[in-house]
């Protein structure tokens, strides 16, 4: 029983915790044996009110308390759910308590914006997680492609779907819901949990995981996981090698242990073997036979052997041309050359009418038309010289280009043209046409299948007394062959046109004897050499006595040289852009085996979707991507169609005759395998496999425990067309009961990322 | 009759805990689900949770608030009041994923909930058998009462004191040097959290050694003070046990308060550092 009492009601107890301020009160005591009933009064405050007051403050405080942190600098150190992950942890270190604004754009916006986002969803105009996510890993992932599953395009994602229900035809059963996917995107944080401290694995994933999406059912890899299809043996090996024959037949002849670790050596990582050098492994057995393939050499320039009797009978001129290389019609005409005259749309309507495997040779010094079409050729490769010496590898580059279809790079370009350039071709023209500058002009105006009447307009070589011998025989003409030619007298005496007798009569005597000078291989360098002989005389070479006679009649122009010949040998492991001044060519000849130049050629070759196609650049192609080819790399360094441009997918047929012949079946192009094992460090592959773990068993440290020979020999075929699935693998497929021995339930981890990335391409 | 109200109260429970397990299983499993999928699930077990602190804390507002239309009876709220409590802290761990949190703002919800939740199941069990406890010390004594049931006794035991005084000081004596400090002051925190009767044993004995310095109508006296030094003993023992049943719905509604607060901003910032997913 408790009642109010007024303020002026004397207390009749000292009760110790009363206190001024509490509310008086009067509480009828009840005695414990109800004898006493004398009412005492007290200041009281109720239980509720206590409890109330209790209540406010509590709240008061831990609210006060949480805006207080709030406010101060370490609010987000007070948000964060928790640590970061050792790599995001130690990268944004440096950002200091604004590190949260790296990765969330809620940490920039106020405590306003984050319950409007609560209330109506996140601000369209803010970055989502996963883009500033992609602001750190774009260069590990495809940005366009970093949320759709398997960062794969749908059409890839199609095609691999279709390929693997192909394999896998059980129907999923389990009971999952489908993958938190807007659009088909996958978010980055559905998998990797931030905030889970330095210790968490981000990129750890479960099975179950995996299986949102692949769910067909899954009890381990032993039991579900579907049978390897073809692995390790889908695709021909990129470097032509039979193992079988190898070990069978080749190492035994030459007494060598067959050892797989001699060729296939471990990586920086230990991942992954890799082949060793061509030194280390290939050298000591085929390096002899490559640097003699290697010895023609590429011909960008040569000059035909030239008949100027049936040039003058058909009233046809080409100017001035080196005596050595007049005669019959002869001298092929280089697959390089062809191809860059094939720019030149003078040249077209005859290049269209000459064969693919064209040779001077071929030209009936008869047919009227027939030495028209080889003068309108000359003077295509005299506008192609005089081009070369005005313009340098700018114009190569520019007729590249134009006759391959592709696009090349400054960096391409200085690989095969180190040691070419303008000066180069002068020396080239000052030595091999000297009157080229103003023929070559005066040709532009007068054509030189129409030849002027007026012979004294004519820059046409005709036939002096000496029948081995063709001289302008225009004096304007040949006092414009002084005034043009850039070099001073002294230099001149070297020149080319002093040669020509001699190489006339070596032409001459090389007919005779069955074979032609251009096939001569006697070089001199492209840059001028220094003189190696006595003036006037060939110490190397001896003129003939029938050589003197005939220079002895050869008339005396302007520029008769007054000292013989000089021809500069070079040793034949002389390598490099090389100016043959005998066979008037201008030949590249590789340094050996990997030479950076010849296999840009020949990747320039292999990307041209024209190439193979193309009547001017057909022969070409053979050269550089025929099996016995140029230096016959492609005989061990095999070409796959491209998968990765919008370039044309050729085929290698054999002829009739046994020739291996290009078939453009679709609009891709060819890499060729320069290095026997490919890695794409930018590309990341569904499956991985690393050596190391696996080499450290005994039982595996036997290359053929997993990777079992056929002990057949491979078709050389095999390696010879476009196609890498194409022919076989010399091993065995590996199956997956090589793997199931260890990597099963109980045994070796078996789950999912064991095995195959999640993020692959780019 | 107790029988049949007994029964009911079995089956009651039984009835109720089966609900409750059911929930937090179908709750569990709809979590693995999520979880396997991709999905956040902490997203759905703290909506849950949210919406449970809600009914949980409307059990309370239901008596303040008297102006709502009154749903179902106070003992359906308070049996809805304990299994869904009880079901919080299934709720809490599978959002947390069965471990402590590491963030501070984190650290600080859990800790309030964790208070809320501790002190309410603490006054589940007391108040399911601090009454039997009671009964079995005999008397009745309401806890506000107490202290001047105290004073009262103190007030008769120095009267009795004091008329011993006439013949002999063995009683004043001994209640200035052992009873006065009992029966003028509360007994300390010990007590307070394990009340026992070794003091009243160790007074009444010691009380009982003294008669043989008394003389016949003072060891009446003496007696009557062993009745008073038992008396205060079990008052002592009441307000220990009540004044728990009292305190412990100061921990648990003073932080309910704090919690819902702190849970609401955690929701906030949930959606906001979401990042695209929930």
């Amino acid at each position: 029983m408790i009642r109010r009492l007024d303020e002026s009601t004397q207390l009749e107890t000292d009760y110790p915790y009363q206190r001024p301020q509490d509310p008086l009160v009067e509480v009828v005591i009840q005695t414990l044996d109800e004898e006493q009933t004398a009412p005492v009064s007290i200041r009281q405050r109720s239980l509720r009110e206590k409890r109330k007051i209790f209540v406010c403050s509590v709240t008061a405080f831990m609210v006060g308390s949480l805006l207080i942190l709030l406010s101060s600098p370490y609010r987000f150190e007070v948000l964060a759910p928790g640590g970061l992950s050792s790599p995001h942890s130690q990268i944004l270190a440096a950002e200091g308590t604004d590190r949260c604004a790296a990765c969330h754009a809620a940490a920039s916006q106020s405590v306003g914006q984050w319950i409007g986002t609560t209330l109506w969803g996140s601000d369209p105009d803010q970055p989502t997680q996963s883009q500033l996510c992609m602001k750190c890993h774009e260069n590990h992932i495809n940005g366009q492609l970093a949320l759709r599953p398997h960062n794969q395009s749908d059409d890839a994602l199609a095609e691999s779907t279709k390929r693997i229900s192909k394999q896998d035809d059980a129907l999923p059963v389990s009971f999952r819901w489908s993958a938190p996917t807007e659009h088909g995107n996958i978010e980055c944080n559905a998998c990797h949990r931030e905030h889970h401290g330095k210790d968490e694995n981000l990129a750890a994933m479960t099975d179950s995981q995996c299986q949102v999406c692949h769910s067909s059912p899954f009890r381990g890899f032993e039991l579900d996981h579907p049978e390897f299809q073809n692995y390790g043996a889908k695709r021909r090996s990129r470097i032509a090698f039979d193992h079988n024959s190898h070990v069978l037949k080749h190492f035994p002849e030459a007494n060598v242990e067959f050892n797989c670790n001699r060729c296939h050596i471990d990586d920086k990582t230990g991942n992954a073997k890799v082949l060793a050098s061509f030194d280390v492994s290939c050298a000591s057995c085929h390096a002899p036979s490559i640097d003699e393939d290697l010895q023609s050499g590429l011909t960008l320039l040569a000059l035909p052997m030239l008949d100027m009797e049936a040039i003058e009978a058909n009233q046809l001129h080409v100017g001035t041309w080196p005596l050595a290389a007049t005669g019959d019609f002869d001298g092929p005409l280089p697959p390089l050359m062809r191809m860059l005259l094939s720019h030149d749309q003078e040249l077209q309507p005859v290049l269209r009418r000459l064969p693919v495997n064209f040779d001077f040779s071929d030209i009936d010094a008869d047919d009227p038309q027939s030495v028209a079409d080889a003068v309108t050729l000359v003077w295509g490769i005299k506008r192609l010289i005089r081009e070369l010496s005005i313009g340098g590898t700018a114009v190569l580059q520019q007729r590249l280009e134009a006759g391959l279809d592709i696009r090349t790079t400054k960096h391409q370009l200085a690989l095969v043209s180190s040691q070419l350039n303008e000066y180069t071709f002068n020396q080239m023209v000052r030595r091999w046409l000297p009157n080229l500058p103003s023929e070559v002009q005066s040709a532009a105006v007068t054509r030189p299948e129409t030849p002027s009447e007026s012979s004294d307009q004519s820059l046409l070589a005709i036939r002096t007394d000496d029948k081995d011998s063709w001289w302008p025989n225009d004096e304007r003409v040949l006092s414009l062959m002084v005034e043009t030619l850039p070099p001073p007298p002294q230099q001149i005496d070297d020149d080319v046109l002093a040669i020509n007798p001699l190489q006339a009569l070596m032409k001459r005597n090389q007919k005779n004897s069955g074979t032609t000078n251009n096939t001569s291989t006697d070089p001199q360098t492209a840059h001028e050499p220094s003189p190696t002989m006595e003036q006037g005389k060939d110490v190397d070479s001896p003129v003939p006595n029938e050589l003197e006679t005939s220079l002895e009649h050869r008339p005396t122009p302007s520029i008769t040289p007054t000292q013989p010949p000089q021809v500069h040998i070079e040793a034949p492991e002389s390598t490099g852009w090389i100016r043959d001044d005998q066979t008037f060519r201008l030949v590249y000849r590789p340094s050996g085996h990997a030479d950076s130049a010849l296999t840009q050629w020949i990747d320039w070759v292999a990307a041209s979707a024209k190439a193979p196609a193309h009547q001017d650049s057909s022969a070409l192609f053979e050269l550089m991507m025929a099996t016995e080819g140029l230096g016959d790399c492609r005989r061990c360094h095999t070409a796959d169609k491209s998968d990765l441009t919008q370039r044309p997918l050729l085929k290698t047929e054999l002829t009739p005759e046994g020739q291996s012949m290009s078939v453009l079946l679709e609009t891709r192009s060819l890499i060729v395998n320069w290095k026997g094992t490919y890695r794409d460090p930018t590309q990341k592959r569904f499956t991985k496999f690393s050596h190391a773990p696996h080499l450290t068993i005994p039982a595996l440290q036997n290359c053929e425990s997993c990777h079992e020979m056929k002990g057949e020999t491979i078709d050389a075929k095999t390696f010879a067309g476009f196609d890498p699935s194409e022919g076989c693998s010399c091993f065995q497929p590996i199956v997956k009961s090589n793997c199931t021995n260890c990597h099963r339930r109980g045994g070796t981890p078996s789950g999912c990322t064991t095995c195959h990335h999640y993020h692959v391409g780019r | 009759m107790l029988r049949n109200v007994q029964a009911n109260f079995r089956s009651r429970r039984f009835r109720n805990v089966a609900i409750a397990a059911i929930a937090i299983l179908m709750i569990a499993l709809i979590v693995y689900l999520l979880n396997q999928s991709l999905h956040h699930s902490s997203f759905f077990t703290g909506y849950l949770l949210m919406g449970s602190f809600l009914l949980l804390t409307a059990f309370g507002m239901r008596k303040r608030l008297s102006f709502l239309p009154k749903i179902g009876s106070a003992q359906l709220w308070m049996q809805v009041h304990i299994y869904v409590g009880l079901a919080t802290f299934a709720m809490f761990g599978l959002h947390v994923g069965w471990r402590f949190p590491d963030g501070i703002f984190e650290t600080m919800l859990t800790v309030l909930f964790l208070i809320v939740g501790t002190s309410g199941l603490y006054g589940l069990m007391i108040t399911r058998t601090y009454p039997q406890r009671l009964t079995s010390v005999g008397g009745e004594a309401i806890f506000e009462r107490i202290p001047l049931l105290r004073a009262q006794i103190a007030t008769r035991v120095r009267a009795l004191v004091v008329e011993s005084a006439g013949t002999t000081d063995v009683l004043g004596r001994f209640y200035v040097n052992h009873l006065a400090e009992f029966f003028e002051k509360p007994r300390g925190w010990v007590y307070w959290m394990v009340p026992n009767g070794r003091l009243k044993r160790q007074l009444v004995s010691d009380i009982g050694e003294l008669d043989r310095y008394l003389a016949e109508d003072q060891r009446d006296i003496g007696k009557e003070l062993c009745r008073f030094v038992e008396q205060r003993d079990r008052l002592d023992y009441h307000h220990a046990l009540q004044s728990r049943l009292k305190v412990w719905l100061f921990v648990h509604i003073g932080f309910t308060y704090s919690l819902l607060l702190f849970s609401l901003f955690h929701m906030v910032l949930a959606h906001a550092f979401s990042g695209g997913v929930g």
